[in-house]
């Protein structure tokens, strides 16, 4: 028996050798120490020996089968490296397109809007909204258009049939703004304006940001510090800027604020009418009508205010020379925005 | 409006450039472009560039499309032998012509061999010489352009046109002289006004007319002259040269003349046949509601009395500051005009001109507000020019009818005001000077108080504030300082709406959707395609008294259809998949009648594919219900609404009843999801199927949430049980886990669903469900049996509530 164990253990020790991988390194465990294997059945016979005998018989067969285990276990650490090797050596062609969902993509007014407005957070004003559809007094009496004034005409106006309008600009948001809270105050109030033209620059439907400061103290040269502040942020820091008056009725003084053409240079070409500027934004002291209108006294409190075309910006940031590309929602266009 | 630069000329005292000047009034307020300005980087390259003319062109021996010329560059010098491609140029005519080392955009010319013909200079299209795009040829020149004299300064002295745009305040720039007061404001200059002469006659025009003002509040002033003997003719050349250029047409001096001064001194006038008058009476009254009067270009129009009427005492003749009458017009017959210059009052002019739809040239100054003091110039210079032009005789006088005359009155202006609003000190000196430079009086009542009288025209000058501005404009807006403001620093609030939106579109467009914007109007067809009931509060939408199309006639009231046309539109352009999403509002009825309409905040998305191209990354293993649905839980995630429930739900008309789920929050419905119906994809032209979920902000963020207390993890390990069973077909996932949850078992962790199966084996009507079911103790590790005992609970109740047949 223990010969046959012997001869057992000579005869795995050639099989593990031969053995070249890890399922044949199984069949040989399960052969010699399965359930029915060699070893293991001669294990279970020694119950049949004589008493006297079955202590060393099992002393001996217990070394053998510790030494197969051996065995088994140095060639398994063998055969693993071996197919570790060969799992590390594998292929695969990488230059498959990547798996998973594909990003979307932002709005690109929806991307300058934010970036306008994070500007304007960074430098100390917050956030106000309003109706897009608004009344009379909000969009145009309050902000001291005279009714009857050839003023009104300056914003082609959508009128609702119930007598509201579709605001023309952001600007009611600043009586609503002014009439909730007290100065000193900080607001930009971004949103959605209508008016009623349609062709390459105008859409009936854009984005402005209105945005005022008032306080004890604030004058011209702060209005021309703060926009210029914001321009060198948002078109980097050696822009051309141009301050020009101009006419709002709901600010005097009115500035027309432009800047240096992106496209010539200055020099002078068709996208800046050969003036080598071009328009960006309209500005100006908050008017003291307006100041009343809200029950601040012009004589305590002063501001600026001013008005942001987003859809302008962002036309002039991505060089774009249609408006409608904005609107029309063409995903090839638009997911290059993000 | 359009000026012809040597018309303004006329009344500057000071020698300028037409870019310079169009420059100086752009940057003191009135934006001014000159139309064939010569841009300031054309200028290096217009050296060595001379008038010459074509004297004879030949073939070239060698090239098909090329000539040989002989182009003389001097009256007395021989021509030069030039080679050409253009096919624009005939032999006599005048070009710029580039001498042998001149500059030019193309870089410097030198004499050169073309195809075997000699070629010592180039004749040149406007590209060459920096001035614009053009390549289509050479530039021909006039024929007065003078031969051999240098190009620059021809060009820089050749007649422009500036285009001036007016601030809608400033009616006083309607006019050649308004433009030539700013012009000279901002150098400093005085303008140099028409000489005005007349010769009278002996006779008074008091015995021939007379000006009865029966409303005054429309009619402050209405001044008359009475010219004789008229010869109606053409106007002169230099005449309707500058009026064309104004684009005024001109057709016959007398009418010339009354549109010569209008754009001159920026007083309206109207010449009448004085022999057509019924009665030699002018009477100016409001028009009576329902009253006819055919204007002058033959329309009939029916007044009513926000109009103001000039009667002749009989009825009317003209409708006052804005048209005149077709039975009083000037013909090639008249020979005796009454000249009226009035003053209308500009709320009374909008009014009428607004009811009658018009706008015309007189109109549009007297709604902005014209000169009150200028009317009686104006009829003398009308006066004087068609007695200079038309040999007309002048009756002496003039009738000046009003009330009182609208003198302007001082402005009280407190010099502190500068630096406070404006940021800087001026002194008063100066302060003084600007004020005169724009014609205005001034008085120093103290040394911190001036009294300002503005001029006649500048009717928009009438607080503190005004002068203020003209401070600031005549200092230069350039020259004005720039300054940060100190404040007290507070910290940011930014609100919910801002962040959740931020939140939303920064998730959604990370997950593989695309933002979108849609104009935010709709109309009937569009809301008729979402099958809505008849009674749906979104039918009611908003009307659009003037829309720019029928289909944007309406105000949204639901993001879905422009999305559904977004999808189509993008279909139609081969995109195979389509993931997209809007934040925008819609528009519901108001409340109450007279307020605010309820807008409210959406956020919309849509998926669909068109399956066109089985692309690698497009092989989407759930369908697109469970996409969509996803996104829906994504947003609630990305909020922190835990006790969201999305429920079945069959009430949306444009989703299919069996696919679709309602979002609740507490007792709102907040949104849903759902496959959209396939015929109304067929009215979008959409042949996919395709998926929406909708939010309503509002609602979302009346349940704001935050993570306010940090659960911390387990330090035992949790232990599971699988179990499978077979239900009926109706009962729903959420049911179960409602169930398990409804045991309320302490220890129990998170029932995870891990397969469903259907099929042939198993009975009709019946689904085998498989759940893993977690159970875990903060305190200790849980043994086999406490497990056992929990799960069994489980499994009992499985069996009692849905007759679950455990496999």
């Amino acid at each position: 028996m223990i010969n046959g164990a012997i001869n057992d253990l000579a005869k795995a020790r050639q099989e593990l050798a031969s053995a070249q991988s890890l399922e044949q390194l199984e069949q040989i465990r399960v052969s010699y120490l399965g359930r029915k294997g060699l070893l293991t059945e001669k294990l279970s016979s020694i119950k049949d020996l004589p008493p006297e005998d079955r202590r060393a018989a099992g002393q001996e067969l217990n070394r053998i089968k510790r030494e197969l285990e051996g065995l088994l276990e140095s060639r398994q650490a063998e055969l693993g490296k071996d197919a570790e090797e060969k799992d590390r050596q594998q292929k695969i062609d990488v230059t498959l397109p990547g798996f998973g969902t594909e990003r979307g993509s932002r709005h690109p007014v929806s991307i300058i809007l934010e970036e306008i407005v994070d500007i304007f957070e960074g430098m100390g004003f917050s956030v106000e909204e309003g109706p897009d559809a608004e009344t009379d007094y909000y969009n145009f009496t309050a902000l001291n258009f005279p009714k009857d004034h050839p003023a009104r005409d300056m914003q082609a106006t959508f009128y609702l049939e119930s007598g509201l309008v579709l605001r023309t600009h952001t600007s009611p948001v600043q009586i609503r703004a002014m009439t909730k809270l007290k100065p000193p105050l900080r607001v930009i109030c971004p949103g959605r304006v209508y008016r009623c033209d349609a062709d390459v620059s105008h859409s009936p439907m854009f984005h402005q940001v209105e945005g005022f400061q008032v306080d004890r103290h604030i004058n011209f040269a702060h209005l021309k510090g703060v926009l210029m502040q914001f321009l060198k942020e948002f078109f980097g820091g050696d822009i051309k800027i141009r301050f020009r008056p101009s006419f709002f009725p709901f600010t005097e003084p009115s500035a027309e604020v432009d800047i240096g053409c992106l496209l010539c240079g200055g020099k002078g070409c068709s996208a800046c009418k050969q003036s080598g500027w071009m328009e960006i934004l309209g500005s100006g002291m908050i008017h003291p009508n307006v100041l009343k209108n809200v029950g601040y006294d012009p004589e305590q409190w002063s501001g600026f205010a001013f008005g942001i075309g987003v859809d302008r910006l962002a036309m002039l940031r991505y060089k774009i020379d249609h408006i409608r590309l904005f609107y029309e929602n063409d995903l090839r266009f638009l997911k290059q925005f993000y | 409006m359009e000026i012809l630069y040597s018309w303004l000329k006329d009344y500057l005292a000071v020698e300028l450039p037409a870019q310079e000047a169009a420059d100086l009034l752009t940057n003191i307020g009135l934006e001014t472009t000159v139309a064939g300005a010569i841009p300031q980087s054309a200028l290096q390259y217009l050296d060595q560039v001379v008038i010459g003319r074509i004297e004879k062109i030949e073939k070239h021996p060698n090239a098909d499309k090329l000539t040989c010329c002989q182009v003389r560059p001097a009256p007395d010098a021989e021509p030069l032998p030039i080679v050409c491609g253009a096919p624009n140029i005939k032999e006599g005519d005048l070009v710029p012509l580039a001498l042998v080392g001149a500059r030019l955009t193309v870089g410097i010319l030198k004499e050169s061999m073309i195809r075997g013909a000699l070629s010592k200079g180039m004749m040149c299209a406007p590209d060459e010489l920096g001035l614009g795009s053009d390549h289509s040829g050479i530039m021909i020149l006039p024929k007065d352009a003078p031969l051999g004299k240098p190009f620059k300064d021809w060009l820089l002295a050749k007649d422009v046109v500036l285009t001036v745009e007016p601030t809608p305040n400033r009616g006083d720039l309607l006019c050649v002289l308004g433009v030539a007061r700013e012009l000279a404001a901002a150098t400093g200059t005085k303008v140099r006004l028409p000489e005005i002469k007349i010769v009278e006659e002996p006779n008074v025009i008091e015995e021939k007319a007379e000006v009865v003002i029966e409303d005054y509040t429309g009619c402050p002033r209405y001044v008359a002259r009475l010219v004789s003997e008229i010869k109606i003719g053409p106007s002169p050349e230099w005449m309707q040269k500058r009026l064309e250029a104004s684009g005024a047409r001109a057709i016959a001096n007398v009418v010339d003349i009354t549109n010569y001064v209008m754009l001159e001194l920026g007083q309206p006038l109207h010449a009448f046949d004085y022999d057509l008058l019924r009665k030699e009476k002018i009477v100016v009254r409001r028009a009576a509601e329902g009253e006819k009067f055919t204007t002058l270009d033959g329309t009939e129009r029916t007044l009513s009395s926000e109009v103001l009427l000039i009667c002749d005492g009989a009825g009317p003749v003209a409708v006052a500051g804005i048209m005149g009458g077709a039975n009083s017009e000037v013909k090639e017959t008249t020979r005796n005009i009454l000249i009226e210059s009035a003053f209308f009052d500009p709320v009374t002019i909008r009014k009428g001109a607004r009811k009658l739809g018009m706008e015309t040239e007189a109109s549009r100054r007297f709604e902005r507000r014209i000169d009150p003091l200028g009317c009686d110039r104006a009829a003398d210079r009308a006066a004087q020019l068609m007695q200079e032009l038309c040999g007309a005789k002048v009756l002496k006088g003039r009738i000046d009818a009003r009330e009182k005359l609208l003198t302007p009155a001082p402005i009280l202006f407190r010099v502190g005001q500068v630096p406070r609003l404006l940021g800087f000190p001026v002194e008063n000196d100066a302060l003084q000077e600007y004020f005169e430079r724009l014609e205005m009086k001034v008085v120093r009542k103290s040394d911190q108080e001036l009294a300002v009288t503005p001029p006649g025209p500048r009717g928009d000058l009438a607080a503190e504030i005004d002068l203020i501005e003209e401070v600031a404009r005549v200092y230069g807006y350039e020259k004005n300082p720039a300054e940060l403001p100190e404040f007290q620093m507070q910290p940011l609030h930014r609100s919910a709406r801002e962040l959740m939106r931020k939140r939303c579109r920064d998730l959604l467009s990370d997950l593989g959707f695309s933002e979108v914007i849609n104009l935010n109007f709709s109309c009937d067809q569009d809301l008729e395609k979402l099958q809505l009931e008849k009674n749906d509060p979104r039918l009611q939408a908003a009307k659009i008294s003037n829309p720019l199309g029928d289909n944007w006639s309406k105000m949204r009231t639901s993001l879905i259809p422009g999305l559904l046309q977004n999808l189509s539109f993008n279909f139609a352009r081969q995109q195979d998949q389509v993931k997209i999403f809007e934040f925008n509002k819609i528009f519901l009825s108001a409340e109450k009648p007279g307020e605010l309409l309820n807008e409210r905040e959406m956020l919309a998305g849509v998926l669909a594919s068109s399956g066109a191209k089985s692309l690698w990354n497009l092989k989407c293993p759930a369908g697109g219900f469970y996409e969509a649905k996803r996104m829906v839980e994504q947003v609630l995630n990305e909020l922190r609404f835990s006790g969201a429930r999305i429920e079945p739900a069959s009430d949306v008309p444009y989703l299919l009843p069996g696919k679709t789920a309602r979002l609740m929050l507490g007792k709102d419905r907040a949104g849903q999801v759902g496959e959209v119906d396939p015929r109304v994809l067929k009215a979008f032209e959409v042949d996919f199927p395709a998926f929406v979920f909708e939010f309503d902000l509002e609602l979302l963020l009346k349940y704001e949430r935050k993570l306010n207390k940090a659960v911390l993890p387990s330090r035992f390990p949790a232990s599971y049980r699988d179990i499978s069973f077979l239900v009926d077909e109706a009962i729903s996932h959420s049911e179960v886990v409602a169930l398990v949850r409804g045991l309320r078992l302490e220890l129990l962790a998170e029932t995870a669903l891990f397969d469903i199966y259907r099929g042939e084996k198993l009975p009709a009507g019946k689904k085998s469900m498989a759940y893993r079911i977690w159970y875990r103790s903060a305190e200790r590790t849980l043994t086999d049996d406490e497990v056992n005992a929990l799960h069994a609970k489980v499994t009992t109740k499985l069996k009692e509530k849905f007759g679950a047949e455990i496999r």
